[in-house]
């Protein structure tokens, strides 16, 4: 006996410390793209890559609020030169306006760049104009003080250049920096130089916008604000910690009490523990092995393994019997207990997909996280038990004595059949709906993201649900082709199908078209004799205005201006949050912002022939998405299912066996998902898998249940185990359904509606099928 | 008319001449006596001409419109001919009216507007601690025509307003002449409406 018990402790041992080892180093992600399915279509494509690494996911907003706004004002524009500072941000603004000095080959290129260059911009009416405008401005109540330009620019060419800058965008100004409509917020967007996917660089981003507020706020109790999808990656990252730990901390002290109340000698609490702590290490080796990271998400994931994985020891503690070892008692449940461990595995690997990462690796750490608790339960706890002195379990033993030999077979009919009506009474009156926003599933909270929307309006952030991707293999020829979809748009614009849109093509033209207006300039002569005309009347001296001459004669021969010499000035930092490029080539994008309501500019879009340009609507796409998975998911649980059943039918050697076994679970399951639709939660994958899982759970309550109809005494342990697994199993998924994390709450309510329905539905069918049995059929007993 | 080269010989020189002619031998007024009269002042209209001479113009610009003032911070000046446009000074706010437009700045963050139009509020409101925060101050002259010479202490201003000299009676500014370090000048002369 004694060595009989070692062998197995021994092996146990060194193979957590090969698995603790294998761990090391495996890095926790809490890259939330992995839970969105990647897609399948082209669309689906870049719209999922725009979301993990367009624009919008590098852009932070900061809101300053709570102090007076003079205070805000000096606030903001202290933490925009730290900002600026720390190297960490490609852009910082709040509206200041833009310094000079910085715009020195912005200056030179004025006549290439400026976007209101047309053939006739250098004629004698134009230049007279221009002039008689600049004499206005010398005559208002406030005079422009720096005259630097004004003789070298009279057209004011940098002027409508910086127009176009500052058009897209027209935030409220207080004081010079942007407010909030209600001046009670000071505003500012930061564009992070890391990608939106690098975490790490996130977190510095973030810690530096804290550093630089708490350096630069001068009253006391000024707030600051921040959102954007770095900074809920953040918090999620934050949340997904915190919730681990307090969510399986009290799962696991409140399934330890009662452990304890049941099963009374602390050794057994112990032992129960093994095949759990097996179990998660076992899970994140293969994760860490076949992934090469373990996903936070994934970690949390790990506590519904403690609700599943804790029935393997209550079932065999629950069978205990004094004139049995526990090895006998062990191999008398194996049969049964091995099939609902291979269910429950056959049911998450149907999960375990290619294309979406975050669901493959939940698949795979619960299977081998369940096997390996299963195996635990098999071979090492019955060697540890011969050391435990057994007591009378308790208390719950009464319950479960009623509930086994109390329960009438009308009793059980009856529930059977309120069961079936109340599931075709929901299912008739108010049917499930599913989950059709990606934003419900990701781990933001209703509070944040009405924060970020609030911020994103103030500071007319384009709205990047709706926006056209111009791809092309090589960047001039994408400049090109953006600029003939931006000609497309303006007709949409006047037809009031657009109110706006952004391209970089705003801020860097093509080669092409800088080459056209170069065109426009006159050769030196012409130019001083149309100036000279155009400076009749006026009274501005005849040769003021030489340095114009100059830079119109400088700009005819300038070479056009292209996206690598842009690198790092002003337009550079414009153009860069609209463009970026991947293995297929360059994509530059267009934001459109006041897409009227309907399907019109859709409508439009489709007449056009844009063989470049693709309008790709985030809301829609992700939503196709989500559906095309969930549809797909479905079909996987039909497999599962199918898997399962033969499983089943294998193992019980006969199909009416397995049917029987599956159809309270199948009830049991269709009237969680429509108690959860008339609890007004919106089904998502997520509820999917906890359907999944909680059928996994009842397939192995109904064979414990089908397994203890023999004697009497076999059926008391079979139910006490069973209300003891339920009790447990509903503690730990009552529990998560608290998390504020979408994933955690939807699989926690699921599974905790779902479990005691199973209970109550496989205990009811047991009851009608052992009759049923009595009266003739032959028993198929598990091998 | 002085080109527009900013070197330090030329400010030194000017500097000189300037103290030159506002600090005479024996002064009559002191810039705490003159400073009282203007703080009894609660409200203060009255109209304008201004002549801009600049090295870009063969001829002066002239500018016509009304300067309005209310204690303790107020004041509003209003450009009517040739072209309508109006800036407001309200506390540290600054309010520019250009044909419909309507924008508010912050005066802390534009030190040139708040050097021109501190030295025109703060003297009428007779805050002599805002006056030399911003200006050294030379006083010269009687009470009955006394000279006030500002010339700014902030370096960024410095680069483009050399200096401003106000001319008055009493509690009352005639002229200002402004010296901007381009060398181009402008010389308003205010009349008090009569209500």
């Amino acid at each position: 006996m004694t060595r009989r018990s070692l062998l197995p402790l021994s092996v146990w041992l060194l193979l957590m410390l090969a698995g603790a080892g294998a761990l090391r180093g495996t890095p926790v992600t809490h890259d939330l793209t992995q839970f969105l399915p990647s897609g399948a279509t082209q669309q689906q494509h870049l719209a999922a890559s725009l979301l993990s690494n367009g624009p919008a996911s590098r852009l932070i907003l900061i809101g300053l609020e709570d102090a007076p706004p003079r205070q805000l004002e000096v606030t903001s524009r202290r933490m925009v030169r730290a900002l600026e500072a720390s190297g960490l941000f490609s852009q910082v603004s709040n509206g200041t306006q833009i310094n000079m000095d910085s715009l020195q080959l912005e200056f030179r290129y004025r006549y290439l760049l400026d976007p209101d260059s047309t053939a006739s911009s250098f004629d004698v009416q134009h230049l007279h104009n221009a002039l008689q405008q600049r004499l206005n401005e010398l005559s208002s109540a406030l005079p422009i003080m720096d005259r630097r330009q004004l003789t070298a620019d009279p057209t004011a060419a940098l002027h409508s250049l910086l127009r176009e800058w500052r058009d897209v965008r027209k935030p409220h100004l207080l004081y010079g920096v942007w407010f909030s409509p209600d001046d009670r917020r000071a505003l500012i967007a930061a564009i992070t130089r890391a990608s939106g996917l690098d975490t790490d660089a996130q977190r510095q981003a973030i810690d530096a916008i804290h550093a630089a507020f708490a350096a630069s706020a001068s009253t006391p109790g000024t707030r600051l604000l921040l959102t954007g999808s770095a900074v809920f990656a953040d918090t999620a990252r934050d949340t997904i910690r915190a919730n681990l730990r307090s969510l399986s901390l009290t799962a696991s002290l409140l399934v330890a009490a009662i452990l304890l109340f049941v099963y009374r000698p602390p050794a057994l609490l112990v032992l129960s523990g093994i095949p759990i702590v097996s179990g998660l290490l076992a899970g994140s080796v293969a994760t860490a092995l076949l992934f090469g990271n373990i996903h936070g998400i994934t970690l949390v994931f790990g506590i519904t393994l403690l609700g599943i994985a804790i029935d393997y020891p209550i079932h065999l503690f629950s069978h205990l019997q004094r004139n049995r070892t526990p090895w006998q008692s062990m191999a008398h449940i194996w049969p049964t207990l091995r099939l609902g461990v291979i269910t429950t595995c056959l049911g998450y690997l149907a999960f375990a997909r290619r294309d979406f990462t975050g669901l493959a690796q939940l698949g795979v750490f619960t299977t081998c996280g369940l096997l390996a608790a299963a195996a635990a339960t098999r071979w090492l706890l019955p060697s540890l038990l011969d050391y435990v002195k057994l007591q009378e379990m308790r208390a719950i033993s009464v319950t479960g004595r009623y509930l086994s030999l109390r329960i009438s077979r009308c009793a059980a009919f009856t529930i059977l059949a309120v069961a079936g009506s109340v599931l075709a009474l929901l299912a008739v009156l108010s049917p499930p709906e599913w989950e059709t926003d990606l934003s419900a599933l990701s781990p933001v909270s209703e509070s944040a993201r009405r924060l970020d929307s609030s911020l994103r309006s103030a500071i007319s952030a384009p709205d990047l649900s709706q926006l056209i991707v111009v791809s092309c293999p090589d960047p001039e020829a994408m400049l090109e082709a953006s600029e003939r979809v931006v000609v497309k748009l303006h007709d949409a614009v006047s037809l009031g199908l657009l109110s706006g849109l952004d391209a970089p093509t705003r801020y860097l033209p093509s080669s092409a078209t800088q080459k056209l207006r170069q065109g426009y300039i006159p050769e030196a002569p012409a130019a001083s004799q149309r100036l000279a005309s155009a400076l009749q009347g006026l009274p501005f001296k005849k040769d003021a205005f030489t340095p114009f001459l100059d830079a119109l004669s400088e700009s005819r021969t300038l070479p056009p201006l292209t996206i690598s010499d842009v690198e790092g000035t002003l337009t550079g930092l414009r153009i860069q949050p609209l463009l970026f490029n991947d293995e297929s080539g360059w994509h530059a994008l267009i934001l459109l912002s006041g897409v009227a309501p309907g399907a019109g500019f859709r409508e439009w879009w489709q007449q056009q022939e844009m063989p470049d340009a693709l309008l790709i609507d985030l809301k829609e796409t992700s939503a196709s998405m989500l559906a095309g998975f969930r549809d797909s998911t479905l079909d996987r649980l039909l497999l599962g299912n199918f898997l399962i059943l033969l499983v089943l039918a294998t193992g019980l050697r006969s199909i009416s066996s397995a049917l029987l076994v599956t159809a309270p679970i199948l009830l049991a399951v269709a009237l969680t998902s429509v108690l959860l639709g008339a609890m007004g939660e919106r089904l998502s994958m997520f509820h999917l898998i906890a359907l999944l899982l909680t059928a996994g759970i009842g397939i192995d309550y109904s064979l414990f249940f089908r397994h203890g109809q023999e004697r009497d005494t076999e059926r008391v342990s079979t139910v006490h185990a069973l209300l003891v697994c339920a009790v447990s199993t509903l503690t730990v998924f009552g529990i998560l359904s608290c998390s504020p994390l979408p994933v955690l709450h939807s699989i926690g309510i699921t599974t905790a509606i779902g479990t005691p329905l199973c209970f109550l539905l496989a205990l009811a069918a047991s009851r009608c099928t052992r009759r049923t049995r009595q009266e003739g059929d032959n028993p198929a007993r598990p091998s | 008319m002085i080109t527009g080269i900013n070197t330090a010989e030329l400010r030194i020189l000017l500097l000189v001449v300037l103290f030159a002619i506002c600090q005479p031998a024996r002064p009559d007024v002191s810039l705490t006596v003159l400073l009282e009269q203007f703080a009894h002042i609660t409200a203060a209209d009255a109209a304008f001409r201004e002549e801009k001479h600049m090295a870009l113009l063969d001829t002066p610009l002239v500018l016509e419109g009304t300067l309005s003032y209310r204690a303790p911070d107020y004041l509003r000046k209003e450009v009517r001919t040739p072209e309508r446009s109006a800036f407001e000074i309200v506390g540290d706010s600054l309010h520019i009216e250009t044909g419909a437009e309507r924008r508010t700045l912050s005066l802390d963050s534009h030190p040139l507007i708040r050097a021109f139009a501190e030295s025109y509020r703060a003297t009428l409101s007779g805050n002599a601690a805002t006056l030399e925060r911003y200006f050294e101050t030379a006083l010269s002259g009687t009470q009955e025509d006394w000279t006030l010479c500002l010339l700014p202490r902030d370096d960024h201003v410095r680069k483009y307003l050399e200096s401003i000299v106000m001319r008055g009676h009493r509690g009352h500014i005639y002229r200002i002449r402004t010296l901007e370090a381009s060398g181009d000048t402008s010389l308003m002369t205010i009349t008090p409406a009569h209500d």
